[in-house]
């Protein structure tokens, strides 16, 4: 009997599971219609408040509390993004209007603070999107959006560093970056979303980056490793403090590797014997230097690069092969004259023959495209 | 002799309701969980809680081929149409009889190259290495001597480039921005060494540029059927084991995987059938042996459209080898089994898969004979019987039905009522009739399969409608 009241229970919630879900379905079909409704009333109201400042006044008090009621449903804020979206057209009247939204932003990050993660994660996004920091100078929102970058949800961290980049204040979003550095490991954001953010940043690039530098030996690994690839991808002006990174063996090898990697893209002379000693180092356990250096050396003309890359052909590690042959053959060097180097070696003959008939692939084929332009075909049809 | 079997039988009653209490308290947890994480997912995704950037993870993927002159073509073309920016396609053609090289080489304009081969894993030897890069994502093949799935992936893997390794079926469709999402648990945790993408049948879809422009229900009523199933089965178990680290199978139509750990725990082992499932529990097991923070995740909204098949013979011959695979998999890595060194792994995954997997036929075909007994010695109360098999069917179509809508509402495709009605009904019918069928197959699945663990098994295909 047990059991049989167990199922019916169970059943009886998968009934009102399954009826919860056409319902939603019904739900979610009507979503496009509410969202247009809301925006037509936003719409609405906007067109009006608009044709205030055309004629010089100021937005109604009414509409401002209006929207600060409206907008702190989320959904009506969503609408309003689509709305942002319609209205920005660059003009005075739409900057206009947007500066003297303020008190209604300022009261809205005082609300979507307090709610929880996604919402507030959302509003960071609606901030960052429609980069409100040109409008106006709102140290309250940013304080909102810096206190987001605490919590917990991995959404409202990435959502409010973006917003943070998109404000273009470097004190800001340095200290912010000092708060992810300290929490811990296991929740700390990967390198690449870091430097995705610092790469969407808005103000005074030079200045951040000698900020990020001031704080650098503070922010753990992961952290300093996006900051290095901010940089690497931002300037070519910090060879020195890269230098000092490249020739320091206590330094943990990702970050040597990211200034292995600065060379090759702004190459310089004083890195050239720690680049050269790399790609001769013989230890296998050390091959990922070795490979890396090999592929930075492209751009560092030299009979003695030459030769060390000609060396390195005879590496038992792949990549290290294929690195030195594909920056051999950007240094110009034939390949009769590589063959000739690499004598009987068959795994370096092999790899060279390879790079080879790579680039002769890459003639035929663009060859062949020249040629289906030429008669009008759509290439890769 | 009748005291005897009234005791016996009132043994095996005990055990029946504690077993289908057991599998009826998953099916009803995992449900839950699953239906309310796509809503959430839904909601998150709604207000714009989502990683948007390029985040350049560089992807190879690895599409493992033995005759699929038929699909090859729309497969890559599907792959050629990925909303991503760095990845590249890597075929490999296991000693295929057809034509699936040739028309690779024709329809992608490929040329010959004398690839050398770093060999990380062992795997047969190559024969010839095609290449081509005027499609703007590198495209390799390579034509290998046969060895079976698990072989050909590990030569994918030996030949990809980047660090992280996407493997995938021929026969199946990505959708255009699978690659992206499958690729954010990553971003999210990078102690991410796998993740399993969704898979849903493409029977009846309409796919264009990877995008599902038509979905309807397949027209096949058995391939409808595995609509139903293959709905619950990932809403049933996968979502509520992610929670826990717990995924012991990533579909080898669909998953991402760290390629140094991969290869460090020794690749594909093509000594089984159900080399997909063995990688996932050898990476439970290499992780936890070696003290590494892993997680592997799934993820409900990364898809990939893959072929039901739709005659029973064939669906017949994919449920023995996935059964095979589960049972050399279970059996290779027991200790596991009741091992506190493995959590919730070896308590909750293992024993779910032991009891209502791998013994699940054998459970069932057994309730079957004992009712019969029961009923031939009567001692079987048959309102009661009926009513319990009713609730058992209602229940489980209700799952199935929640389940398959679920997904049907997060994944914003538009049900016609035609299809939504054919649901209703199948449902019922997959529960009390395929699932009966399904496990006399499962059943018997383990006589003479020694005979036929290295080879691909042929299903008959159907050209993938992709434009």
């Amino acid at each position: 009997m047990g059991a049989e009241v167990l199922l019916y229970g169970y059943g009886f919630v998968c009934l009102s599971m399954l009826g919860f879900n056409l319902f939603y379905g019904l739900y979610l079909r009507a979503g496009g219609r509410r969202l247009k409704r809301r925006l037509d009333r936003l719409r609405h109201q906007a067109a009006a408040q608009q044709k205030n400042l055309l004629e010089g006044r100021p937005l109604e008090e009414s509409y401002l509390s209006w929207m600060r009621r409206r907008l702190s449903r989320v959904q009506n804020l969503l609408a309003f993004d689509y709305l942002l979206d319609e209205l920005e057209d660059g003009t005075s009247i739409f900057q206009a209007y947007l500066h003297q939204l303020q008190p209604v932003f300022l009261y809205l990050a005082a609300i979507y603070g307090r709610r929880e993660d996604t919402q507030a994660a959302y509003y960071c996004h609606f901030l960052a999107r429609h980069q409100l920091q040109r409008h106006m100078q709102m140290d309250q929102i940013q304080q909102m959006v810096a206190a987001c970058v605490h919590r917990e949800s991995f959404y409202c961290r990435v959502n409010a560093l973006k917003a943070l980049c998109a404000f273009g204040s470097p004190q800001t979003l340095v200290e912010a970056l000092s708060e992810l550095g300290r929490q811990p490991e296991d929740t700390q954001l990967h390198e690449k979303v870091v430097a995705e953010a610092l790469l969407t940043y808005t103000g005074d690039t030079e200045e951040l980056i000698r900020q990020l530098w001031q704080r650098f030996d503070q922010f753990p690994l992961r952290l300093q490793r996006a900051v290095l690839d901010y940089i690497r991808f931002k300037s070519g002006a910090y060879r020195g403090q890269m230098l000092q990174i490249l020739l320091d063996n206590s330094q943990d090898k990702e970050l040597r590797f990211s200034a292995i990697r600065y060379f090759g893209r702004y190459p310089d002379p004083a890195a050239r014997p720690a680049l050269l000693e790399f790609v001769r180092d013989p230890d296998i356990l050390r091959w990922e230097f070795a490979a890396i250096s090999a592929s930075s050396l492209a751009r560092y003309p030299g009979q003695e690069v030459v030769d060390a890359l000609m060396r390195a052909m005879h590496s038992p590690n792949w990549y290290v092969r294929f690195n030195a042959s594909a920056s051999l053959e950007a240094q110009g060097v034939s390949y009769e004259e590589m063959l000739r180097a690499v004598g009987s070696d068959r795994y370096a003959r092999e790899m060279l023959t390879y790079r080879l008939e790579s680039r002769r692939l890459e003639g035929l084929e663009a060859a062949q495209e020249q040629l289906e332009q030429q008669k009008g075909v759509p290439v890769g049809v | 002799m009748r005291d005897f079997i009234q005791w016996f039988l009132l043994c095996v009653e005990c055990f029946f309701i504690l077993y289908m209490v057991g599998y009826a308290s998953f099916l009803f947890l995992s449900v839950t969980v699953g239906s309310s994480d796509l809503y959430a997912s839904k909601r998150r995704n709604l207000l714009k809680n989502e990683l948007s950037n390029d985040y350049y993870v560089p992807v190879s993927i690895i599409v493992p081929a033995h005759n699929e002159g038929v699909t090859i073509e729309s497969t890559v073309r599907s792959l050629l149409a990925l909303d991503y920016k760095l990845y590249e396609i890597i075929v490999v053609d296991d000693g295929s009889t057809d034509d699936t090289a040739q028309v690779l080489r024709e329809r992608f304009h490929m040329w010959r190259v004398d690839r050398p081969i770093q060999r990380r894993i062992p795997c047969q030897p190559e024969e010839e290495v095609y290449e081509t890069r005027a499609w703007g994502v590198p495209i390799t093949l390579v034509r290998k001597r046969n060895g079976g799935k698990a072989d050909a992936l590990n030569m994918g893997i030996n030949v990809s480039n980047y660090p992280y390794f996407l493997c995938m079926d021929a026969d199946s469709v990505l959708q255009h921005d699978s690659l992206e999402k499958i690729v954010r648990p990553v971003l999210e945790d990078p102690t991410v060494v796998a993740v399993g993408g969704s898979i849903r049948p493409c029977n009846g879809a309409e796919i264009e540029n990877g995008r599902v422009v038509r979905y309807r229900m397949p027209q096949k009523l058995l391939a409808c059927m595995q609509v139903l199933e293959y709905d619950r089965s990932f809403l049933a178990s996968r979502i509520l084991f992610d929670k826990f680290n717990g995924n012991i199978i990533i579909s080898g139509a669909f998953g991402l995987f760290l390629k140094s750990v991969v290869i460090a725990a020794g690749g594909y082992d093509h000594t089984t059938m159900g080399e997909d499932m063995e990688l996932v529990v050898k990476l439970h097991v290499f992780c936890r042996e070696s003290g590494r923070r892993y997680r592997i995740r799934y993820v409900t909204d990364a898809i990939c459209w893959t072929q039901v098949p739709e005659r029973l013979g064939d669906l017949c011959k994919q449920r023995r080898r996935w059964h095979i695979g589960l049972f050399q998999s279970m059996m290779k890595y027991r200790n596991i089994m009741a091992n506190p060194k493995y959590g919730a792994v070896s308590f909750v995954s293992y024993f779910y898969f032991l009891l209502y997997e791998l013994f699940s036929p054998y459970i069932e075909v057994f309730g079957l004979l004992t009712t019969l007994l029961a009923f031939a010695v009567d001692l079987i109360n048959l309102p009661f019987m009926v009513l319990f098999f009713g609730i058992y069917v209602v229940y489980t179509a209700i799952l199935s039905l929640t389940a398959f809508f679920a997904r049907i509402h997060t994944i914003d495709l538009r049900l016609y009522p035609s299809d939504a009605c054919k649901a209703v009904g199948l449902c019922v019918v997959e529960v009390a009739c395929l699932r009966f069928v399904m496990a006399w197959v499962r059943m018997t699945a383990l006589i003479s399969y020694r005979k036929k663990k290295n080879t691909w098994g042929r299903i008959e295909r159907q050209k993938i409608e992709f434009k």
